[in-house]
């Protein structure tokens, strides 16, 4: 199989999985479709990719920086957590709505471990292919998950007890 | 397992396959674990979404784009065809043919998906009545949130209904089946056949509903059938044929009789797992929303969280029990006709003698039955009649209330295969 070839079956196994991310990152799909595409080009015209998990993991990091750099030039206002999330409405406005909720939530806790939540409960990865796409060891996945999941759990709690 | 090695590796429960026995064993007997890891697995599922854009080659949406962008999506479409073109299409329909091969094999995949799961809870927003009735649904009901809840302990399948706020809960804990409301003192035990949440029955066994789903296929009712994938979803939707066929869901819905539906099934492509269902009702050519799911999650749940039965503060009427009924009175009671059983039952209420019908009524709180029919007169039966589906029968009575007004009344009853006895059943 040719590195095209081997590039073209990457882009296409995980696509999905990153336009999600992008979207949870940036809260519009039609930029997040837009900013993959320009990701893929540039996995395309990279020549000094060669092997399955060079590419994914090229891919991966492509997103969140293109994701950070987006950021640089829109400004979000980010209110405080609360968990009194509301209830999802019938019009189509669930999406914005839910990542208006996690965004606040992920704002909670270090960038690293947002990543790790991020590609688990957004992109559907388990903790082995996590670790292979970040090339960190199985454990340091795992407490970034749980250190991560932790804090976001006792600000809950904590903003509840507040409003109680 | 002690707590703190629990707690340490407690990110496993939330790793697809990692999870040991052990792990559950010890959450389902420590209570502290079991809070810690359900506040996480809460944490979790705030942070999963449930509103994603389906995928990428979906969002397609006609807009201006810049020279820039056009030229560069210009160059990304040529690519983007031949990776299309090497995958297939993402959102089809099948050929007639092939589209039932395809919804048999995604509904045996769910069952066989489902099967295997050691837990789930979904929420299921149901046009249907408030109250202890889980036969109705119809279009001209509001919405009314049923929050159904199944796991496994000691080897048997538990689960839980519980029915708007709190208003009827209905458990079943491996060996029988307990029902109460929060605002009825009285409260029933029976025995697992019984069937206490009749149409409901098949959303807390999602494998039957299913096979059940393949089984009409199969049966080649007239049904049509319209699949589509994505790299994410598989979406069945079925309309049902012209001419009404028994549903399991709708078996007992008297109001759905002869209305055409359409029903609308979506499963995670990498579990193959049910992730929403929605049904509608078609009537004068328009499709209403009758069911929605919300929420489908599959987790693990603590025996203590579904088996959740308060004991105090009601009195449970065991009706695995066989009542203690005199000889002569079970004998006059057998002779009944239902339009005899019947006028007898609304005239003992009516006239608040309650003890003239109280085999009939031993799952009935008196409080609320004189309540609601103060003042009211029996005139007559005007017949009785069965329907689709209901193995008792309705009675429809003439009533006067205490303004004189008369009205037609339905009331459902059936006799009990054990004692051979009319039970009250409805409409009351």
């Amino acid at each position: 199989m040719t590195t095209d070839d081997k590039i073209e079956r990457i882009i296409q196994e995980e696509q999905d999985c990153l336009f999600r991310l992008a979207c949870y990152k940036i809260g519009n799909p039609d930029d997040a479709a837009d900013l993959l595409q320009d990701v893929f080009m540039r996995t395309w015209e990279n020549h000094r990719l060669h092997t399955a998990i060079d590419i994914r993991r090229y891919l991966y990091r492509s997103v969140h920086n293109a994701c950070v750099s987006y950021h640089r030039h829109t400004k979000i206002i980010f209110t405080e957590i609360t968990a009194n999330i509301p209830e999802e409405d019938d019009n189509n406005d669930e999406f914005q709505e839910e990542y208006r909720k996690i965004s606040r939530l992920l704002k909670q806790i270090p960038e690293e471990q947002a990543e790790v939540i991020s590609l688990h409960t957004i992109g559907g990865k388990n903790f082995a292919e996590i670790a292979e796409l970040q090339n960190l060891p199985l454990s340091t996945v795992k407490s970034r998950f749980q250190y991560g999941i932790k804090k976001i759990s006792k600000e809950l709690a904590n903003n509840k007890t507040k409003r109680v | 397992m002690d707590c703190k090695e629990f707690q340490d590796r407690i990110s496993d429960m939330f790793d697809s396959g990692a999870c040991a026995d052990d792990m559950l064993r010890h959450v389902e007997n420590c209570d502290e674990c079991r809070r810690l890891y359900e506040q996480y697995a809460n944490t979790v599922d705030m942070l999963t979404p449930h509103h994603a854009p389906t995928s990428m080659r979906a969002w397609t949406r006609p807009r201006k784009l810049s020279f820039r962008r056009r030229i560069m999506r210009y160059a990304v479409g040529i690519i983007a065809v031949a990776v299309v073109a090497a995958a297939g299409v993402a959102v089809y329909d099948h050929p007639a043919a092939s589209v039932s091969a395809a919804s048999v094999q995604a509904f045996e995949k769910a069952e066989a998906a489902m099967s295997v799961a050691d837990g789930f809870s979904v929420e299921l927003m149901v046009r249907t009545l408030p109250y202890d009735n889980f036969s109705t649904i119809s279009i001209d009901r509001p919405f009314v949130m049923h929050l159904l809840q199944s796991g496994v302990a000691d080897g048997k399948r538990v689960w839980r209904l519980d029915k708007g706020n709190g208003q009827i809960h209905v458990v079943c804990d491996g060996q029988a089946q307990y029902r109460w409301s929060d605002y009825y003192r009285k409260a029933i035990v029976t025995p697992l056949s019984y069937n206490m949440v009749e149409n409901f029955r098949m959303f807390l066994n999602p494998e039957e509903l299913m096979s059940c789903e393949k089984k009409n296929v199969d049966d080649s009712r007239g049904d049509s059938y319209h699949i589509a994938k994505t790299d994410s979803t598989t979406t069945l939707t079925i309309k049902s044929a012209p001419v009404y066929k028994e549903h399991p869901a709708f078996s007992e819905s008297v109001s759905l009789l002869n209305m055409e539906n359409i029903r609308e099934y979506t499963f995670d492509a990498r579990t193959n797992r049910l992730k929403s269902i929605r049904y509608w009702a078609v009537t004068d050519g328009k499709r209403m929303l009758i069911l929605e799911s919300r929420d489908f999650r599959y987790v693990i749940l603590a025996k203590s969280t579904i088996v959740d039965i308060p004991k105090d503060g009601h009195d449970w009427i065991d009706l695995r029990k066989r009542p203690d009924i005199p000889t002569e009175r079970l004998n006059t009671l057998r002779r009944e006709n239902a339009e005899d059983a019947a006028t007898r039952i609304m005239s003992a209420i009516f006239e608040r003698r309650l003890d003239d019908a109280k085999e009939a009524l031993r799952t009935y709180d008196d409080s609320l039955l004189l309540r609601n029919w103060t003042g009211y007169r029996l005139i007559g039966c005007k017949k009785v009649f069965e329907s689709d589906g209901y193995n008792g029968v309705h009675a429809e009575l003439e009533v006067a209330d205490s303004k004189n007004q008369t009205k037609n009344i339905i009331v459902a009853i059936y006799r009990d295969p054990e004692s051979r006895i009319w039970i009250a059943d409805g409409g009351l």
